[in-house]
């Protein structure tokens, strides 16, 4: 008696469990499934490849942005895909770190391509070279913009730079990705907020944060940015200022450059040179107020030799590291180190007087109504999405557009013709 | 398809559940069908053009023991028949598996004088070669009466053992499927709890070891010094990555057996916890050591030629169980180690019988192979040889015995994580490791019966109840909040 009602309970346990395990995975699988399919149709968790086509294919009405949620480690991997699916080949692209991604097309005649974010690091030169060779056509021109913590051997060894493991693509099946969006979207109930219209949403913007923010990759691998005051990480220059009195991260002091990375970088840019790419490198400038803390408070001694370096072996270097150069403010800036369109405009009409031969692939005189916005760091953004710059860095800067930018421009180089079947670019 | 994908958890499985218990009142052919088709798009998930190799295998291996067995009253003509499906098998596996690392060699040897082919190996190729080979050979032995292309081919794609094992016997499972399946409360809720456990095993902890591996022996093969500390540091976390991968994936194989009611062979018993190699080989990979020891060392003539041939023939299964891994010198030495290992310990066994010598204490002799094990696991990742010797020697060379905590700093950082969720992870795999019984075994006991009385270490069994199903959500949250990136399983490259 005793030994059936034991098997009977346990036979009864048993089902329980077996009901609470199965009840558990469907609970999983209708969660998973309601997140992977909101997310890729909001364009997060779209492959890479079909978020590059939408940016190049639907943009008639409105200028296509893509930003996911996940991760920036997919930039590079976008940029890449950018790079493959143009149907003409860009004459001209940038290289370099997320410090040139305020640079875009109406600033050149040349077919052009924002690749910022695809070379972040020197070791990632293989991934370069291989999207390159595997296109076939390949640029003529490459602007490289050199960050000077490259040659920083105590930063570059206590980052995760020394590979290229921090490229990542969209992958629903990372646990990891699959944990970013669900945190993110729990912090940020308003990223839920499409789930009425999820089965009508336009093609475009692509990813979450376009969609909501209105920010975002261009179809040139430019980016539109918005920072305001509220969402600075930067205000007042404080978090570039404490690296630097912290010795910190980016910011890390050294007296001598780190020979292998620099190694690296000549490596990259002779493979460059042999594919018939002309290579001009240049180093991006850092704000006025952060380049005055580096020369006060540390050891940078290091840069100058890594770029004495890169000019030695015959690189065509420009270095505008010390913002005085060109004559600018603080508030040309994003952050502490990396430039805004005006800046950028700046460096670009520097470097054309520089180099005439460059001068042939830029629009001067977009440039030059650019670069008479002083004062500005966002005016390319405000002018595709309208709205208006504020002094998001706390430094009273007077944001004002004194010479608007011609639409007509903009339009060209970011709105495709109604039916045609060319692309823009 | 990977047991932990989530297209896999999320929606393989729920579906294929689902559709083989309401299909279950149609008859067994049903089920059997319906199994083989999933089994099917299982493996054609990763690549839709092998199905038809695979297919191909089957159908050739499965008319290739129809002979056999028709031809049983004539041993020389089933002989040959034989001998044609082991041919066949073996051009196969040498073909996708091996033909590449021939040229390297010959290549190596007399100049670039043979061109590379560009040959995709096609995942499980090792497991269901194995599988149908000693499927030929009982067949030939008379160890197979009769079979049908339906039960064969189920029994060479059944799903959960497919690409990466346990090796099954045909005697495991084709009696199993002579029978409906039903949903039994009892293997469903072992099965789950078992698969949770295997996933857990592989996503949490394998996974969160792996970029420390993957970073360190890295760094080995580019040839970058290493000091003491940090290989140390990689070695122990392959050690554990590999154990944490392989023996998840088989929890989650036989777990996925149960709940379908299909019982499965265990395939480790916590191996790490042998005090000898001889029991090492006993607890790792058992259902590899079954058919090495079946159809390669007892044919090879086993221990029964005397003592010399019995140490050649523990080196020859050593040498090919190495190759059997992978097209490469590496497995080769690492086999070889294994082999060199057990003649080792069988000479150790003989001369303390002889002399009525006491055994070693066991801490010593658990010490002794762990750590024998660990040194050999050096050749079995490293891509080079160099890349191997270069994290052994770290360990002996005393220039190594420095103190250098950046070097320690980028090993963390190359997971992304912080020291005290490494520190975790390790805690978690030597505690799982040593402290806890084997999970398969301790839930397929649970289906044995009463296990009151036997030893202590057997005594413990997994039971359907709410102490088991909170470890189960627990288990799960786990998963959930701590999962590493997405990686393939190890095996699935042998």
């Amino acid at each position: 008696m005793n030994s059936s009602t034991s098997s009977s309970d346990r036979h009864d346990f048993a089902r329980a469990f077996a009901i609470g395990a199965a009840a558990l995975l469907l609970a999983l699988a209708a969660g998973y499934w309601l997140v992977r399919i909101y997310f890729t149709l909001t364009g997060d968790f779209l492959p890479l490849s079909k978020a590059a086509e939408r940016l190049l294919e639907n943009n008639e009405r409105r200028v296509c942005l893509y930003m996911n949620v996940i991760s920036s480690g997919t930039d590079a991997n976008l940029k890449f895909e950018l790079f493959r699916r143009r149907k003409r080949p860009p004459e001209l692209v940038v290289l370099g770190s997320s410090r040139v991604l305020a640079l875009y097309q109406p600033m050149f005649r040349a077919p052009f391509l924002n690749m910022g974010r695809a070379y972040q690091f020197p070791a990632w030169e293989r991934e370069v070279i291989d999207a390159i060779d595997a296109k076939g056509a390949r640029p003529r021109l490459a602007l490289i913009g050199v960050d000077f913590w490259w040659f920083n051997a105590r930063y570059m060894r206590k980052s995760r730079a020394v590979s290229s493991g921090g490229i990542t693509r969209i992958d629903p099946n990372d646990p990891r990705q699959l944990r970013i969006i669900v945190k993110r979207s729990w912090e940020n109930p308003s990223y839920w907020s499409l789930l009425p219209q999820m089965a009508s949403l336009p093609a475009c913007p692509v990813g979450i944060l376009a969609r909501l923010k209105n920010v975002g990759y261009l179809p040139d691998g430019g980016v539109v940015y918005r920072i305001t005051p509220a969402t600075s990480k930067d205000r007042r220059f404080r978090d570039s200022l404490g690296r630097i009195r912290r010795d910190k991260g980016e910011f890390s002091t050294a007296s001598a450059p780190d020979e292998r990375q620099t190694g690296i970088v000549l490596r990259f840019m002779r493979q460059l040179r042999e594919r018939g790419v002309k290579v001009v490198a240049y180093a991006p400038p850092v704000a006025p107020t952060v380049y005055r803390a580096m020369r006060e408070n540390g050891d940078y001694s290091y840069i100058e030799r890594a770029f004495t370096a890169l000019k030695r072996a015959g690189i065509t270097f420009h270095d505008y590291l010390d913002p005085a150069r060109l004559g600018l403010e603080d508030c040309e800036f994003l952050d502490g180190f990396h430039p805004g369109d005006v800046a950028n405009a700046l460096l670009l009409l520097d470097m054309a007087r520089r180099e005439p031969q460059l001068s042939r692939v830029m629009d001067l005189s977009f440039l030059r109504r650019l670069a008479a916005n002083r004062g500005m760091s966002m005016a390319i953004s405000d002018a595709l999405t309208g709205r208006k710059e504020g002094d998001h860095l706390g430094l009273g800067c007077p944001k004002r557009l004194s010479a608007p930018l011609p639409m007509e421009k903009l339009s060209r180089a970011y709105l495709r013709p109604p039916r045609s079947g060319r692309e823009a670019h | 398809m990977l047991f932990s994908s989530p297209i896999f958890l999320f929606a393989f499985l729920p579906v294929v559940l689902a559709a083989l218990f309401s299909i279950a009142r149609k008859g067994l052919t049903w089920q059997k069908t319906f199994l083989l088709a999933a089994s099917l798009f299982f493996y054609g998930w990763w690549e839709f053009g092998y199905v038809f190799l695979l297919l191909l295998s089957i159908a050739a291996n499965y008319l290739i023991a129809t002979r056999i067995l028709s031809n049983g009253p004539n041993p020389e003509r089933a002989r040959r028949w034989l001998v044609a499906g082991l041919a066949l098998n073996l051009a196969l596996i040498g073909y996708y598996k091996y033909f590449n690392f021939f040229v390297d060699n010959i290549n190596a040897l007399f100049g670039d004088v043979v061109p590379h082919f560009s040959i995709i190996l096609p995942i499980g190729i090792s497991f269901f070669t194995f599988q149908q080979i000693a499927f030929l050979v009982d067949a030939y032995k008379g160890k197979v009466e009769h079979t049908n292309p339906l039960d064969y081919g189920l029994f060479v794609t059944f799903f959960p053992q497919l690409i990466a094992g346990p090796i099954v016997h045909h005697s495991d499972v084709m009696p199993q499927f002579a029978r409906r399946l039903r949903l039994e409360p009892h293997y469903f809720s072992t099965g789950a709890s078992l698969f949770t456990i295997g996933l857990f095993k592989k996503l949490v902890v394998a996974d969160g070891l792996a970029p420390i591996a993957n970073f360190v022996f890295g760094q080995a093969d580019k040839g970058e010094p290493l000091t003491a500390a940090v290989s140390a540091i990689g070695l122990l976390a392959y050690t554990f990555q590999l154990y944490f991968d392989f023996s998840g994936y088989s929890d989650m194989a036989i777990g996925l057996g149960l709940m379908m009611g299909i019982r499965l062979p265990i395939n480790f018993l916590s191996p790490y916890k042998a005090a000898s190699v001889i029991d090492f080989w006993r607890r790792w990979h058992i259902t590899l050591s079954r058919f090495l020891r079946d159809y390669l060392y007892i044919p090879l003539g086993g221990n029964r030629k005397g003592k010399v041939r019995r140490y050649i023939n523990l080196m020859i299964t050593m040498l090919l169980g190495g190759l059997w891994h992978g097209a490469s010198w590496n497995f080769v030495i690492w086999g070889g180690l294994h082999g060199l290992y057990l003649m080792i310990n069988h000479a150790w066994n003989a001369v303390r019988e002889r002399r009525s010598l006491p055994h070693l204490p066991r801490p010593a002799g658990l010490a002794l192979t762990f750590g024998g094990v660990i040194m050999a696991w050096a050749f079995f990742r490293a891509e080079t040889l160099s890349g191997a010797l270069s994290m052994l020697s770290a360990l002996v060379d005393p220039s190594a015995y420095v103190v250098d905590k950046e070097s320690l700093k980028a090993v963390v950082k190359a997971t992304g994580n912080k020291t005290s969720h490494v520190l975790a992870l390790f805690a978690a795999a030597f505690v799982i490791t040593f402290a806890l019984p084997a999970a398969s075994a301790y839930h397929l006991r649970a289906l044995d019966g009463d296990a009151r009385g036997a030893p202590a270490e057997f005594s413990r069994t997994f039971r359907a109840d709410a102490a088991h199903f909170a470890l189960f959500v627990i288990v799960w949250a786990a998963i959930l909040f701590a999962s590493g990136g997405a990686n393939e399983f190890l095996y699935f490259q042998f």
